[in-house]
C-alpha cells in the first residue's frame, strides 16, 4: 500500500480535518485541563471500586465535558510544526471516548472481577463477589461512531480443569 | 517557591535559536522538573503562547523519554535520576536555571542523543535572545 491508495487518502483527510477543527476552536481551555478533569471524573468513578450510582454519575458528566472540549479548547500554535499541544489535543479527545467506555463496561459488568469490587456485588464477608454464570466471558466493544452506542462482543471463556471459585484475599 | 528560567528554544532544525527567560511562582518542591514545565506551559496556553516542547512518557525514571540539560549537567545533576525524577526539592526560592537540549558533535551516540535534543524546542522569540549563544551548534533532526 502507498500513498496513493484510497485507504490513505480518507486517512489523510480525516487527519487533517481533525486537526483543522480543533485549531479552529479557539477556546480558553488546555488540552490538559481537560485531560485532568476526565481523569479525575474516571479515578472517582471508575477506579478500582466503582458503583452503580457513581458510574451512571460519569456516564452523564462525560459527554459534558466532551462537548465542551469541542467548544471550548485552545491549542496555541499551528499543524504545519512540532506542536505537543496538538497532539495532547488529539490524544485527549480520544481519551474522552475512551473514559465513556469505560464506564459503560464497567456499568455493564454488574459483578466483581479481578482486581475491580463492584461496590453492590461484595460477599457478606466484604470479598469481591463474581458472577461466573453472567460474566464468563471476554468482551470487545466495536466504536459505531461518536453518539453512538458501542456493540459488545463475546467470547466464552471455557475452563476444563480449572472449577471457577470464589476468590479470598484475607 | 519562585524561579526564573532560561530555556532554548528553536523553531526547526535550520532556524536560529535563542534562550527564552521566563518567570515561574507557586513552585512546590515535592514537584518533579516536569511537573513545574507543565505549570508553565499551562501558563503560556493560557497566554496564547506557544509552550515549552519536551519529550517524556512513563515520568517514573524507567523509559529514558526525557532529559535534557540543567544548568549544563544531565538530568540536573542527580545521581541515577532523570529529569521525570528530579524533584524541585533540590533548588531554591530565586534560583536561576537554564535548561538546554542534549548537544554534543563528538558523540558517537549523537543521532540518539539528537532525537531527544530536537524536542525541547520551540517558538523563537528574537527579543529575548543571548547572542553569544547564536552560534551554538544547531540542533538537528
Amino acid at each position: 500500500v502507498d500513498t496513493s491508495h484510497t485507504a490513505f487518502r480518507t486517512g489523510e483527510t480525516e487527519v487533517k480535518d481533525r486537526i483543522k477543527r480543533l485549531l479552529a476552536i479557539n477556546g480558553k481551555r488546555s488540552p490538559d485541563s481537560f485531560h485532568k478533569e476526565v481523569g479525575k471524573i474516571v479515578w472517582d468513578e471508575c477506579g478500582m471500586a466503582r458503583s452503580d450510582a457513581g458510574l451512571r454519575k460519569a456516564l452523564a458528566r462525560i459527554p459534558d465535558l466532551r462537548e465542551e472540549f469541542w467548544h471550548n479548547l485552545r491549542v496555541v500554535g499551528n499543524g504545519d510544526e512540532l506542536n505537543q499541544t496538538l497532539e495532547k489535543a488529539n490524544r485527549v479527545s480520544d481519551f474522552m471516548e475512551i473514559a465513556e467506555l469505560m464506564c459503560v463496561d464497567a456499568l455493564h459488568r454488574n459483578e466483581s472481577c479481578g482486581g475491580h469490587c463492584r461496590l453492590e456485588s461484595q460477599t457478606p464477608d466484604g470479598e469481591a463477589k463474581r458472577d461466573d454464570v453472567n460474566f464468563s466471558y471476554t468482551a470487545a466493544w466495536e466504536w459505531k461512531g461518536a453518539d453512538q452506542t458501542p456493540a459488545l462482543h463475546k467470547e466464552p471463556l471455557t475452563f476444563d480443569y480449572v472449577p471457577l471459585a470464589q476468590r479470598s484475599y484475607k | 517557591m519562585n524561579l526564573t528560567l532560561s530555556i532554548w528554544r528553536q523553531q526547526s532544525a535550520n532556524a536560529p535559536g535563542a534562550f527564552v527567560r521566563y518567570r515561574i511562582g507557586g513552585v512546590t518542591a515535592d514537584m518533579s522538573f516536569l511537573e513545574m514545565l507543565d505549570m508553565l506551559n499551562e501558563d503560556l496556553i493560557n497566554r496564547n503562547e506557544v509552550p515549552v516542547a519536551f519529550e517524556h512518557d512513563c515520568r517514573e525514571g524507567i523509559c529514558g523519554s526525557c532529559g535534557f540539560l540543567v544548568n549544563g549537567v544531565a538530568h540536573g545533576g542527580q545521581r541515577g535520576t532523570t529529569v521525570c525524577q528530579l524533584a524541585m526539592r533540590f533548588f531554591k526560592d530565586c534560583d536561576t536555571l537554564t535548561l538546554e537540549p542534549w548537544r554534543a558533535r563528538a558523540s558517537p551516540s549523537f543521532a540518539i542523543w539528537s532525537l531527544t535534543g530536537r524536542l525541547l524546542i520551540g517558538s523563537f522569540r528574537p527579543e529575548a535572545s543571548l547572542p553569544h549563544r547564536q552560534e551554538a551548534l544547531p540542533m538537528r533532526t
